[in-house]
């Protein structure tokens, strides 16, 4: 079991995603965008953050960019159903700016839980 | 391509200078100020028979390049009017790209809970229950809506990953015995690909939907008659003949795919490459096929031209670059 942030500005997918991690055992807490998750990570520590790309106030790429400077240590997997750039754009991107795996929506339950065991590998 | 303009225009002034000269030489040789007072009335105190001669030489040259300047405005004013149509085409174009990745985007996220609890409540579900099958659907459904935005995405991207090369003998290999077992018995399938042995600047799966796409749509523009349908590849260089003639003089592939179907009427013409244009019935297709080839085949730094004329069928050429050095 591992302890998770999950991070979407979608309440459907944010509710969703959660039921599957939880369905698999994991405790989740989640948060509507970057900056309200970094409020987060300074209240207790995580095992997994979890983010999606495209969201307001600050989004998935600016988190892990500020994130990963803050919490060197920390696992991060980013998903992303696209926007103005293509899914692969934006999951290259944050291969590249620290993303310890990646994985692009929708997804299925096994999907998810590979993805999140990569992460944490 | 003004300056071109401009070169002409000076060009044309130089040549109406030069031939008024000439004329008035001419005239001036043959005396026709001579020939002019002994055949009409002319006045007896003409003196300024130079002057005459030259007024008379006038018109012609000056007509000449009156007639000439207005064929090069009109030329001008065509090729900005082309310029600005193609600008327009290319915004349309953008817009529509933006607007299928936002929708993308909608969709993919909006299909997390779909696919996501449908799939939780299956495995909660008991084996022998008769309701697996229809949250099966429900999983089933939400895969194919995932692979088709996956497609529009595709569409969708402007930038692209690092570009991958194939070679061109090896995706016909792959896809030469399926071409051949689909193509309607009435339709005479002939592919000849004998030179095309070199790698190019687009990827395995990119060339072969290009291929099938080209072969599809021609296939059912034969629809039910009687016809003949071919595909050529083979190498060529930019500037080589016609068709290339607007191509740098790299090495290219060309790709041609020939039908003797209906033709294309002028019409439907302008708008085959734009995005969800399709004269397929509904369900037939998207409207995506023949963008997706030209935003794949372009953005290789190649292009797709065609060549139609109604009733005797229709000719797609797509330039491909080769890579350097490739044999």
């Amino acid at each position: 079991m591992a302890r998770i942030l999950l991070i979407d500005d979608e309440l459907l997918v944010l509710e969703s995603i959660k039921f599957m991690l939880e369905d698999c055992g994991h405790a989740v807490d989640t948060a509507r965008h970057g900056a309200q998750a970094l409020y987060e990570m300074t209240t207790k520590p995580y095992d997994l953050v979890i983010s999606d790309v495209v969201m307001p106030e600050l989004d998935g790429l600016q988190f892990l960019r500020e994130a990963r400077r803050k919490y060197p240590d920390a696992r991060f997997l980013v998903i992303s159903g696209g926007g103005r750039r293509s899914v692969d754009d934006y999951l290259d991107e944050a291969s590249a700016i620290g993303a310890d795996a990646v994985l692009s929506k929708p997804f299925k339950m096994d999907e998810l839980m590979t993805a999140v065991a990569a992460a944490l590998a | 391509m003004d300056q071109d303009a401009n070169r002409r225009m000076k060009i044309d002034f130089v040549v109406a200078f030069l031939a008024i000269a000439v004329l008035a030489a001419v005239f001036y040789a043959i005396d026709l100020f001579d020939l002019l007072y002994r055949t009409t009335r002319a006045h007896e105190d003409w003196e300024l028979d130079e002057l005459i001669i030259v007024i008379l030489a006038l018109p012609a040259p000056l007509g000449w390049l009156a007639y000439r300047l207005s064929r090069l405005s009109v030329a001008v004013m065509e090729r900005r009017l082309a310029a600005e149509r193609e600008l327009a085409h290319a915004r349309k174009i953008e817009s529509l790209g933006l607007l299928a990745g936002g929708m993308a985007h909608e969709i993919n996220n909006q299909l997390v809970p779909v696919l996501g609890m449908a799939e939780m409540l299956l495995n909660a579900t008991p084996a022998d229950n008769a309701q697996r099958r229809k949250l099966e659907l429900i999983v089933q459904g939400a895969e194919r809506v995932r692979d088709a935005v996956a497609k529009v995405l595709k569409f969708a991207r402007r930038d692209g990953g690092p570009s991958e090369t194939c070679g061109v003998t090896s995706v016909f290999d792959n896809i030469e015995d399926m071409l051949r077992i689909s193509c309607p018995s009435q339709i005479v399938l002939t592919i000849e690909r004998v030179q095309a042995a070199g790698r190019v600047n687009i990827s395995a799966d990119d060339l072969e939907s290009i291929v099938i796409n080209l072969f599809g749509n021609a296939v059912q523009a034969m629809e039910g008659r009687h016809g003949e349908l071919r595909i050529v590849a083979t190498q060529v260089k930019g500037g080589a003949d016609g068709r290339g003639r607007d191509l740098p003089a790299n090495r290219f592939v060309r790709l041609v795919v020939s039908d003797t179907g209906p033709g294309i009427p002028a019409g439907v013409l302008d708008r085959i490459f734009e995005p969800f244009f399709t004269t397929k019935e509904a369900g037939g297709g998207t409207g995506l096929g023949l963008a997706h080839i030209k935003a794949v085949v372009e953005a290789a730094g190649g292009r797709i031209d065609v060549e139609t004329e109604v009733g005797a069928g229709t000719t797609m050429i797509v330039h491909i670059p080769m890579l350097q050095g490739a044999a």
